[in-house]
């Protein structure tokens, strides 16, 4: 049922768990946002799993971030300072989980936007009036980035196919090697991009500044329950953070 | 015969391999096929057959999912790419994803400076490689701005110039005209001839008849003839 | 007598080059007729496939001199887009000419732009598919289709705009013998409907159901005896 989902409705999911995620601080608030958005990525049908294995690559990231927010906007009682310096504070803490958090949840609720094409974003898009180039310009933006990783990845191993092993390279060699990564990479992406701007145009894209679309979409009953709700709901969030709590 | 139904130990050795792309249909059930280091073998078949798979499984730019492939014996998992690449020489379907410098000089020579060899002796062999690829007057220009034959010149000659024992290329006539086409199958003869291995990938069936390969020909994911 | 292309004294040179790569170029097409152009590589074919279509000057900038006209109209006064309605193109790679999810958005993709109504975009789309034998692949994601048939999901997504000028760009040079029919197939058919055809092939054997022949070289077109 959610996975036949209007796009827009998910458009409008994802509005309405990431503004409350921006808006609120406050931890307890935050953790329940955070599990409406891991619920509703799954019932959309997202592959969670992947996503929480890529995050997993970069968990240090995350414990960087808590750390920085803790130095940065300590407040409470101390729990560790060097010589001096207050590095760990409850307060500080609680800070720097509720900013992890707010990421989290932006990550994952943008998650549910993957479990729609990009030709039915587009299409979202201009039903919600956005002017066509726009939509496809954001589309196209969307379908580059795993492209990107992709191109990255691959060069990688192909710079190294030139017999360079990487491991027996001391640190800055290393860093200097990622040097001829970029080239490459940024020059393809180009050249797609280029390429791909080229065939749309010789398909008379942008002849007239009006198109039809042969895909059109249709509000389902379950669309037209859920979109009411997610609103009611993250209004309702953000009144009683601010007014009653 | 005996070379490719197994027992031998190949220079490259595909054991029992599975593959298929993320959500897609399986590309390769159950294939074995050993390589031997030496001669000319060549992997041909229609569009979408499964030829490219193949050589990117080859030298490990992808894995296969059940199986194993073998470099003189040792899995591939377990080596390095750079390693693999001092061995086999790799020439992708397209040269773009593997010409990674600001200028055709720095090109040919930034690995082997990486891996450490003396300035001296690279230039030498630089001036070799261009000598013997036509690039001498292009030395200067930015690989990127090339023509699609001249950056499959130079991305061949960038593999050339490490003296691996073994060459996989893919597609190596797209792009080329009848001279540049002649051009490189007199420098793959004299390869052949100087012991060097060739994988030659290509639908170019008057291409792989003229160098005289042992002929591997696949449709669907399947091995349908080898001939010696 | 208007031609439906017609080109005057065209003469090309990129920005960073030295020399013209189009050298004061005549060439009339006709409608029904199957033109092909052949010449060694970068001696600037695909440079005159872009003045056709006004990516030259549009897109890729440098100095033009001469005019392209389609039905008696400078392409240098249209937009691309413009051009579009009248010429269509497929390029050598169908990598970068195929963009949408499904094989079937990116058909309809060209009468979209034109405003068509959706029940005669499916007609278009069921049209298209017929000519290029490929209806069983109407909801399929391009990504995952062969070489070959993405580059006749390319040519499917051209026939839907039903322009009257189509030009095949090396379109044949990554097939194999099969699809390379095939295509040959589809030219033949856009001929007998009344189309201008022009076929730019590095290959003569591709070439040889043409009905007139040019070879591009120094900039200028000499005409051939087909079979000569």
């Amino acid at each position: 049922m959610f996975k036949k989902l209007d796009v827009r409705t998910k458009i409008i999911i994802v509005l309405c768990i990431s503004t409350p995620a921006v808006l609120i601080q406050d931890p307890y608030i935050l953790t329940a946002v955070f599990a409406v958005s891991i619920l509703l990525s799954l019932f959309t049908g997202s592959n969670l799993k992947m996503v929480f294995k890529k995050l997993s690559n970069v968990w240090y990231i995350f414990l960087v971030l808590v750390l920085l927010q803790s130095i940065f906007s300590g407040s409470g009682q101390k729990l560790l300072s060097i010589g001096g310096l207050t590095i760990l504070t409850a307060g500080g803490i609680i800070k720097g989980v509720e900013f992890v958090l707010r990421l989290m949840i932006i990550i994952i609720s943008a998650t549910i936007m993957t479990t729609s094409n990009h030709r039915e974003i587009i299409q979202g898009l201009n039903q919600f009036k956005v002017p066509y180039e726009i939509s496809f310009m954001v589309s196209v933006a969307i379908r580059f980035l795993p492209m990107l990783s992709s191109e990255i990845k691959n060069t990688l191993i192909a710079v190294q196919l030139r017999g360079i092993e990487i491991e027996k390279l001391k640190f800055f060699k290393r860093i200097s090697l990622y040097r001829y990564i970029f080239y490459p990479v940024l020059i393809n992406t180009v050249k797609k991009a280029q390429g791909i701007s080229i065939a749309m145009e010789a398909r008379a894209f942008r002849a007239y500044p009006y198109r039809t679309s042969y895909l059109i979409l249709k509000f389902r009953a379950i669309d037209y329950f859920i979109i009411p709700v997610s609103f009611l709901l993250a209004i309702s969030l953000i009144l009683y953070y601010y007014f009653f709590d | 015969m005996s070379s490719l139904s197994g027992g031998l130990l190949g220079f490259i050795e595909l054991k029992n391999v599975d593959f298929s792309y993320e959500g897609g249909m399986p590309v390769f059930e159950n294939i074995s096929l050993v390589f031997s280091g030496t001669g000319c073998t060549a992997i041909t078949g229609p569009n979408g057959s499964g030829k490219t798979t193949l050589g990117k499984l080859m030298i490990g730019i992808i894995e296969p999912l059940n199986g194993s492939v073998l470099l003189e014996g040792k899995n591939l998992k377990n080596i390095t790419p750079g390693q693999t690449g001092q061995k086999i020489g790799y020439l992708f379907q397209n040269p773009d994803l593997q010409l990674f410098t600001l200028n055709v000089r720095d090109e040919l020579s930034f690995a082997g400076r990486f891996m450490g060899r003396s300035d001296g002796s690279i230039e030498s062999e630089v001036d070799e490689m261009l000598r013997i690829f036509q690039l001498s007057r292009l030395q200067d220009r930015i690989p990127f701005n090339l023509s699609r034959g001249e950056r499959q010149r130079l991305a061949l000659a960038c593999l050339i110039i490490n003296s691996p024992g073994y060459l996989i290329l893919d597609e190596p006539t797209t792009g080329l005209d009848s001279t540049g086409e002649k051009m490189l199958l007199d420098l793959l003869r004299s390869q052949i001839k100087n012991g060097t291995g060739l994988c030659v990938i290509s639908h170019d069936n008057d291409f792989i008849k003229a160098l005289g390969c042992r002929i591997i020909r696949i449709d669907k994911g399947k091995i349908v003839d080898k001939n010696v | 007598m208007i031609y439906p292309l017609e080109i005057k004294n065209l003469s090309f040179k990129y920005a960073q080059e030295g020399k013209n790569i189009l050298n004061g170029l005549n060439l009339k097409i006709s409608s029904s007729e199957i033109t092909a152009i052949t010449g060694p590589s970068g001696s600037g074919k695909s440079t005159l496939c872009y003045c056709i279509m006004g990516i030259i000057p549009h897109i890729y900038q440098g100095v033009l001199e001469g005019d392209v006209l389609i039905y008696g109209r400078p392409v240098s006064k249209m937009k691309v887009s413009e051009i579009a309605v009248s010429a269509g193109i497929i390029f050598q790679d169908p990598d970068t000419q195929l963009f949408s999810p499904a094989v079937e958005d990116d058909i309809a993709f060209g009468p979209e732009n034109l405003c068509i109504d959706r029940k005669e975009i499916d007609r278009r789309i069921v049209e298209s598919l017929e000519m290029t034998g490929m209806q069983k692949h109407r909801f399929s994601d391009p990504d995952r289709l062969s070489g070959g048939e993405k580059q006749l999901i390319a040519i499917a997504s051209v026939l839907s705009l039903n322009p009257d000028i189509i030009i095949f760009d090396e379109a044949m040079s990554q097939l194999d013998e099969k699809s390379a029919a095939r295509v040959r197939s589809i030219m033949g058919g856009l001929k007998k409907s009344g189309k201008a055809v022009i076929a730019v092939e590095n290959e003569l054997k591709n070439l040889k159901m043409a009905d007139c022949l040019y070879v591009l070289e120094n900039g200028v077109l000499h005409e051939e005896e087909i079979n000569g």
